[in-house]
């Protein structure tokens, strides 16, 4: 079982959190916000710089395509109500390492989007 | 079946649900408080088929005089599927009895159902998302987390009898709305006690059977609540405060029928009554304290006190033997379903308690004087009654005659004499009555 820790943060003046040295991003997916995993699976590349094409994310490094909906379907336990989220994300090795709500440039989203910070 | 059918607003099963508002159990009375008799519940049909059912209720909408309508609506279609006896026997309720289950009225209702629900319930999809793999840590996390946020968080609707002017009629505004379930024999939330699921059915049966007080009548929690209404001077007959129900309040009650009888909500009705079972022991404690306050020795508060011993164990016993075993069997589809509930009664919790405080705090005064707007509607003695919520701050004005008007399920009304005006802010719950023949303006408010 997955060590988890909770976190709560605003949606959308934060898109993102930081666990230690991992990323996890939120995605707007027909009006439903899902939280998911940045790290690619196969060289570990930024999927939250990636692009969504015809429901699949294609991570930016080496073009792998994985379809959305299975991302949504596997992503980070998450509730989701009015402006609030709140979300289960892996504990990091290092248990002082928290999670930490940002706003960072995410290219990952069905439609164009605002990246400014 | 009675009168020719009006088209209603509400899509696809308009007919039916006309079909049912109109059948004799659901015409209007001339009173503000219905009969002592578990088969009248007014309807507005005429009002019902304005409703625009092609347009659910928003959540900004809970309150709205639609959503008024369509759970008093849906209530009915409900509860037509739940037997109630009168309780000095049926020899003078016969033909009422016959009515109130005919089955043609039955048949209108079970098809009318699904679109009044999508209307008045579609918003919980937008209000409450809930996404990815969820597995039994986070499960546990959240509820655990969910039940300390509420168990610590202070309720406006206490503070709000702590701080009024008129503590009775506010309490008693909120004792109206409890009855809603606490007189119903928590009927909303028991529609699982059948069926065959294993070690967890046989869970939520010791639940409630502290509910229903082991075969023991005076000892069921829904005569204790008939107790302490009958102590505070209120009638404990079910439905005796229909017109003075919120809407955000027959929401939470209707609630747990929508995700009861359809079986898909099952894992969601468990996340929403663990919530409540978990949370309710120290708000009682707080309610019994608070009874005393208001009404000194005499009130009879065994109904709080009860549940606030019983529902230590019962949240207990929902988190650990019912919800979290539910969550290890049943997988990441039900958990997500728990956690939706779980959700599901946060939002309709906070929309009660705001809807509730408003009402509360609501003291209308009359004042004489001012605009006389040139022409108002009749409001004749014994006329039909009906609440309405209203869409915009209004200004009452009654240009002749003189009538009450009614705010709250007891205590006096507020008498308006002719050349005096009174001001009903928006959202607020409000009948009008009169023992002469009277003209009452209604015109937009600026307060």
């Amino acid at each position: 079982m997955t060590a988890r820790v909770r976190v709560e943060f605003a949606w959308p003046a934060h898109n993102a959190v930081r666990v230690g040295d991992e990323t996890y991003f939120c995605l707007e997916r027909d009006g439903v916000v899902h939280v998911l995993a940045s790290r690619c699976p196969h060289r570990g590349g930024p999927l939250h710089l990636g692009r969504v094409e015809g429901g699949r994310l294609r991570c930016p490094w080496h073009g792998n395509a994985f379809r959305l909906d299975r991302l949504c379907e596997r992503g980070v336990p998450a509730v989701r109500t009015g402006d609030r989220i709140t979300a289960y994300v892996p504990a990091a090795p290092e248990p002082e390492d928290l999670p930490i709500p940002v706003r960072q440039m995410v290219l990952a989203q069905e439609e164009p989007v605002d990246v400014g910070v | 079946m009675t009168s020719a059918p009006v088209r209603s607003g509400i899509p696809e099963t308009g007919e039916w649900t006309s079909r049912f508002a109109t059948a004799p159990p659901y015409r209007p009375v001339s009173t503000p408080t219905v009969g002592r008799t578990p088969y009248r519940r007014p309807l507005d049909a005429e009002r019902i088929a304005a409703l625009r059912g092609d347009e659910p209720l928003t959540e900004e909408r809970t309150g709205s005089d639609e959503a008024l309508l369509a759970h008093r609506l849906l209530m009915n279609i409900y509860e037509s599927d739940t037997l109630f006896l009168p309780e000095e026997g049926m020899a003078a309720r016969q033909q009422d009895f016959e009515a109130f289950y005919d089955p043609a009225t039955r048949l209108a209702a079970d098809i009318a159902k699904p679109a009044v629900e999508r209307y008045v319930f579609s918003f919980l999809d937008r209000s409450v998302q809930v996404t990815g793999a969820w597995d039994l840590e986070s499960v546990e996390a959240h509820v655990t987390a969910a039940i300390d946020e509420a168990v610590h968080a202070e309720s406006p609707v206490l503070r709000a009898i702590d701080e009024s002017a008129d503590p009775v009629r506010a309490t008693e505004t909120m004792v109206a709305q409890m009855a809603l379930d606490g007189l119903t024999e928590a009927t909303a939330m028991s529609q699982n006690l059948g069926g065959a699921y294993g070690p967890e059915q046989s869970e939520l049966f010791k639940i409630f059977v502290d509910e229903f007080g082991y075969g023991v009548f005076d000892a069921k929690h829904s005569t204790l609540f008939a107790e302490l209404c009958r102590s505070i001077g209120m009638t404990p007959t079910a439905h005796h405060y229909w017109f003075f129900y919120l809407p955000t309040w027959m929401t939470s009650n209707n609630y747990f029928y929508y995700v009861t009888r359809n079986r898909l909500g099952f894992f969601r009705y468990v996340g929403a009554m663990t919530l409540l079972e978990a949370t309710f022991a120290p708000w009682f404690a707080a309610m019994s304290r608070r009874l005393k306050a208001v009404y000194g020795d005499g009130v009879d508060t065994r109904y709080c006190d009860e549940h606030a011993h019983i529902d230590q164990h019962h949240g207990r016993m929902a988190v650990r033997d019912l919800l979290l075993p539910i969550a290890r069997k049943h997988g990441p589809a039900a958990m997500r379903e728990l956690v939706r509930g779980i959700e599901d009664t946060k939002v309709l919790g906070r929309l009660a308690d705001a809807d509730l405080v408003a009402q509360m705090t609501w003291h209308p005064v009359a004042v004489a004087g001012g605009d006389r707007p040139p022409t108002g509607a009749p409001v004749r003695p014994g006329q039909d009654f009906d609440t309405r919520v209203a869409a915009a701050d209004e200004r009452l004005t009654v240009l002749s005659g003189q009538v009450e008007l009614h705010h709250s399920p007891t205590g006096d009304p507020l008498t308006v004499p002719a050349g005096s005006s009174v001001v009903v802010p928006r959202g607020r719950l409000f009948g009008v009555r009169a023992d002469r023949d009277s003209v009452v303006a209604t015109t937009s408010s600026a307060g």
